[in-house]
């Protein structure tokens, strides 16, 4: 935390908050908290700082401090990130540094926002998977290329960063947003799910990927550098030959317990 | 009579990572559709998502290449061919590992239900790392004799954190996201349902179940070095002390080698596991001097020790001589990117140096705590030494301890543990309400207690704050607690401990409105903290021997005919009182594993 | 809201395309009136014949080709995997709408000033 890193030299940064709590304000306001801090330190850090040393009334959600929760997602100068992994330099480049809470979702209060809307289309997405009914005794075989592909959507750590910048989803709350269509994408490419033609009809449905109007958003906001829109241009060419995609999964599952052979 | 509203469910599960899905889950497929879970942050942030290394099974799909020794390169085995790795060798490791205070009936379960859960993990969808042949990847780990880590890149929590709670969904659990638990209702020595905090709207609710299940995590925020996220405050661990359930073996709490320097965030010790070295200010691998046979993958308490005797020998590196380098650069570019992405980034973001090209500064950080609410193998809470049941009351994961971790856990052991016994808790839970279990009244007004407890933070305006208590509390905690520990040192932490327990009492809460309030949060917080703090230091001050990761420069010996016991500790009726102490004999089979001099 | 190029290149898309639609409408009404004989087309004629409409004409070719090499831009990124050239991709398309733009204004500025 910040006393530990007292050898560095300060830095005095303004820090310029968005305060809102709908049982007392009629609305949003800003305010600015300006801060003397060791110049290493991260915005989660400074944060804290302020809340346990000038207002303890600065509400905000944290958790893990490594960018694998999820919980400190944040509209920083206009781009959305995890306040924990930013080093307070590099946004606060003149001295100020500008946060507020997500975008188009309601605020519950300060820097807290209701994500109920977002977890409603994760769970439309089925993100679990459906095995086979027949398991094998020991694990379904699966090549480390099988992984390769799964590696990124399975890295989502499900903040919302995306979603929250999703245009699309700023103007239409029925849309699936990137991170279940990232989630969908997920299972649909796993070789042991067995419903890839369910959830692709589902995500080639009206709410689904040709929803998407390719505005990169959800890539310019993922603090993990992921892509969601790869994952939606993929799942917009397998919804087209859905029936074939099926077929493929079909053959596939019948060697699914059996050693990958080069 | 307070104004609230009742829930009810068949099970209310406190906690929702591994170890509480796993319940929620496996009572779910087994017949018991009512289950409610609770937990104060969204389920998919716990805190087992944070476990990056691995989870241990002995599988036996990987072996060292023979001739190559313990730092060889690893291949695939002979599918067809003899086991080279089986859960007797699992059990002899955990069993050394934790220096023979853990329960080797319990262990024993372990290992066995090891092989089991990685093979269920797999079909209920988690992405495990693969061998070319499609069966799941291996990597070593310190103090496994085995390369027996099953893993997911460096995010393997997360991953079966994900898979879990995706098939809990799929299963029909009702999770309620950012409610926090505050107390139990226990009346005749039956536990009848909990009371929570609704964080959003911040108003109080009673949950009655049949079944009262804690998943509630660890309890390394009591440090200032801490590899923990905030919300591992052990509230699970004060909520049940404090309602005369005992707390077993406390003063066991790991530390693992490679915090990043300054924050304690962990580097997971899977960058050992892939063979990364560990350095002292003068460039040597001290740990040739300590566990010459293991190296850097000896146990954690004894890296952990090793770095801090070269720290205080003044072998330290950094301009303050405090840090211990972390060297990758030899794994090369590729290997970093593919195994250890993430902990790349931490290093990167955190102090601002990529391991691919530099030595990153690491220190010991509080880590794991292996003690907890005393279970069995079930996870049936009990309420003393002789295992009587507190009867509706179940615990698993990090606030429990079975005990199979002793007095110091391997590491990939604690996603087993989470995983194997939350099921296993699952499963008894199922077996008591199918077993018609009622549902019994709530005879008092358990509401009335809390909301005394809330208006009373509420009106405390001294000139602290909370958090300046929190912060001593954590810096005597690293100080006076931590590595290494000695009479004179515990003793200054208890009056801190004392001295802060009556701080706090005055210590304002800025916030006082009830929409999402962290200010009194974090009050109650650290008052849990502070609780069981004091069973900790209390119990380290008693146990005059080092075993474990416990470690005593004045009784620097393991003395098996004193001390080779669980501590069981009670809340005294006083509060001036120290916890009232018991002791609980560890289930050893003296003919297969019997006390030995631990050696690497 | 959340701004980049992506957001930019959102915004000209939508206002290019009702641009296009407001000029095709316009379009049939001119030409709409072939039906009711010569001295009708004629009249309707004449009323787009005017500068302000040579000008708007420049509008029209903007939006032409932005929308079509926007359209372009994004057939790559579906059928190429180019979603990490998002950037330079969408400048190209700007680039070459804006070329052509010049291009193409230059002898209708010419044409209206030496009249036809």
């Amino acid at each position: 935390m910040a006393e530990t890193n007292t050898t560095q030299p300060l830095q005095t940064v303004i820090v310029r908050i968005q305060r809102f709590n709908p049982d007392v304000d009629k609305k949003a306001h800003m305010q600015d908290f300006k801060v003397e801090v060791p110049a290493g330190i991260t915005l989660l850090e400074t944060l804290e700082l302020i809340k346990n040393k000038m207002d303890g009334t600065l509400t905000y959600q944290k958790s893990c401090r490594h960018a694998i929760c999820g919980s400190c997602a944040m509209n920083v100068n206009g781009k959305n990130m995890l306040v924990c992994k930013v080093p307070l330099r590099d946004v606060a480049k003149n001295g100020k540094v500008e946060v507020r809470p997500l975008q188009y979702v309601p605020i519950i209060k300060d820097l807290v926002v209701d994500r109920t809307s977002f977890w409603e289309q994760y769970e439309r997405a089925k993100p679990w998977l459906v095995p086979p009914e027949q398991m094998p005794e020991k694990e379904f075989r699966v090549s480390p290329e099988e992984v390769h592909a799964l590696n990124e959507a399975q890295s989502c750590i499900m903040c919302g960063a995306c979603y929250t910048a999703c245009t699309v989803v700023a103007f239409n709350k029925k849309y699936y947003g990137p991170a279940a269509m990232l989630k969908a994408y997920m299972r649909v490419m796993d070789p042991r799910d067995t419903i890839p033609g369910e959830r692709l009809k589902e995500v080639g449905s009206e709410d689904g990927v040709f929803k998407c109007h390719t505005i990169f958003n959800c890539i310019d906001a993922c603090p993990k550098g992921l892509n969601p829109t790869q994952a939606i241009e993929t799942l917009r060419k397998l919804a087209q030959r859905r029936a074939a995609f099926e077929a493929e999964r079909a053959e596939r599952l019948k060697t699914i317990a059996e050693p990958i052979k080069k | 009579m307070a104004n609230y509203e009742t829930i009810t469910h068949d099970v209310v599960i406190v906690g929702a990572g591994l170890a509480g899905t796993w319940a929620a889950l496996q009572a779910s497929r087994a017949g018991v559709k009512d289950i409610g879970v609770i937990s104060k942050i969204h389920p998919l942030r716990s805190h087992s998502g944070a476990a990056q290394g691995g989870i241990a099974a002995a599988l036996s799909n990987v072996q060292a290449v023979p001739g190559t020794g313990a730092e060889g390169p690893l291949e695939a085995t002979n599918e067809n061919g003899p086991l080279v790795d089986t859960w007797e060798m699992h059990m002899a490791d955990t069993i050394k590992g934790s220096d023979w205070l853990g329960d080797q009936d319990a262990i024993e379960i372990l290992v066995k239900d090891a092989i089991k859960i990685i093979y269920e993990y797999e079909h209920l969808g988690c992405v495990f790392s693969r061998l070319d042949d499609g069966r799941i990847a291996q990597r070593r780990f310190g103090g496994h004799s085995m390369p027996r880590a099953n893993y997911s890149a460096d995010r393997t929590g997360h991953v079966l954190l994900h898979t879990v709670h995706e098939q809990a969904l799929r299963f029909g659990v009702k999770f309620y996201s950012d409610w926090q638990c505050l107390d139990l209702i226990i009346e005749d020595g039956v536990c009848r349902g909990i009371v929570a905090l609704d964080i959003v709207s911040g108003k109080l609710r009673v949950m009655r179940a049949k079944a009262v299940m804690f998943g509630t995590g660890g309890y390394g925020r009591a440090f200032k070095i801490t590899s923990n996220a905030f919300a591992n405050t052990g509230d699970g661990v004060a909520i049940a002390y404090a309602n005369g359930v005992p707390l077993m073996d406390m003063e066991f709490v790991q530390f693992h080698p490679t915090g990043l320097w300054g924050s304690g965030i962990l580097m997971s010790e899977a960058c050992r596991g892939e063979g990364g070295h560990l350095l002292n200010g003068n460039n040597e691998r001290f740990m040739a001097n300590y566990a010459p046979s293991k190296m850097e993958l000896a146990p954690r308490d004894m890296v952990s020790r090793s770095e801090q005797n070269e720290i205080n020998n003044g072998r330290g590196a950094g301009p303050n001589k405090d840090a211990i380098w972390l060297d990758l650069r030899h794994l090369g570019r590729d290997k970093i990117l593919e195994k250890l992405p993430e902990v790349r980034e931490f290093a990167i973001n955190f102090v601002g140096v990529d391991p691919i090209d530099n030595l990153v500064p690491i220190q010991p950080t509080a880590h794991y705590s292996m003690g907890g609410i005393p279970t069995t193998a079930d996870g049936q809470v009990i309420a003393n030494a002789k295992s009587d049941p507190v009867v509706g009351f179940y615990a698993a994961g990090e606030c429990s301890c079975v005990s199979v971790h002793g007095a110091n856990r391997l590491g990939t052991n604690s996603l087993l543990e989470a995983s194997v016994f939350g099921k296993r808790a699952g499963d008894e839970i199922a077996r008591f309400v199918k077993g018609g279990a009622k549902l019994y009244n709530v005879t008092g007004d358990p509401v009335e207690k809390v909301e005394k407890r809330i208006s009373t933070i509420f009106a405390r305006n001294g000139k602290e704050r909370v958090d300046d208590v929190a912060q001593e509390l954590k810096t005597t905690m690293t100080n006076n607690c931590g590595v290494f520990r000695d009479g004179e040192r515990l003793q200054v932490a208890m009056r801190d401990i004392k001295a802060l327990q009556e701080r706090i009492k005055t210590a304002r809460v800025e916030d006082k409105s009830h929409r999402f309030n962290t200010d009194l949060l974090h009050a109650i917080e650290t008052e849990n903290l502070l609780n069981f703090s004091e069973v900790i230091v209390h119990g380290a001050i008693t146990r005059t021997e080092s075993r474990g990761a416990h470690s005593r420069t004045d009784f620097a010996n393991r003395d098996d005919a004193n001390w080779l016991k669980h501590t069981v500790a009670h809340k005294p009726s006083n509060p001036n009182d120290p916890p009232i102490l018991s002791y609980k004999p560890v289930n050893i089979d003296y003919k297969r594993y019997p006390p030995m001099e631990r050696k690497y | 809201m959340y701004k980049n190029t992506g957001f930019i290149s959102f915004v000209l898309r939508r206002f290019t395309g009702v641009f296009l639609v407001i000029y095709l409408a316009m379009h049939m009404f001119v030409i709409g009136s072939v039906n009711l004989g010569p001295a009708a087309f004629d009249a309707r004629l004449a009323l787009v014949q005017t500068n302000v409409f040579k000008i708007l004409e420049i509008g029209l070719l903007a939006a032409v080709v932005y929308h079509a090499f926007d359209g372009v831009r994004l057939l790559m990124v579906h059928y190429f995997h180019l979603t990490n050239q998002r950037q330079s991709l969408f400048y190209a398309a700007f680039a070459i709408a804006a070329l052509l733009t010049v291009a193409g204004g230059i002898p209708i500025i010419l044409f209206a000033i030496n009249g036809g």
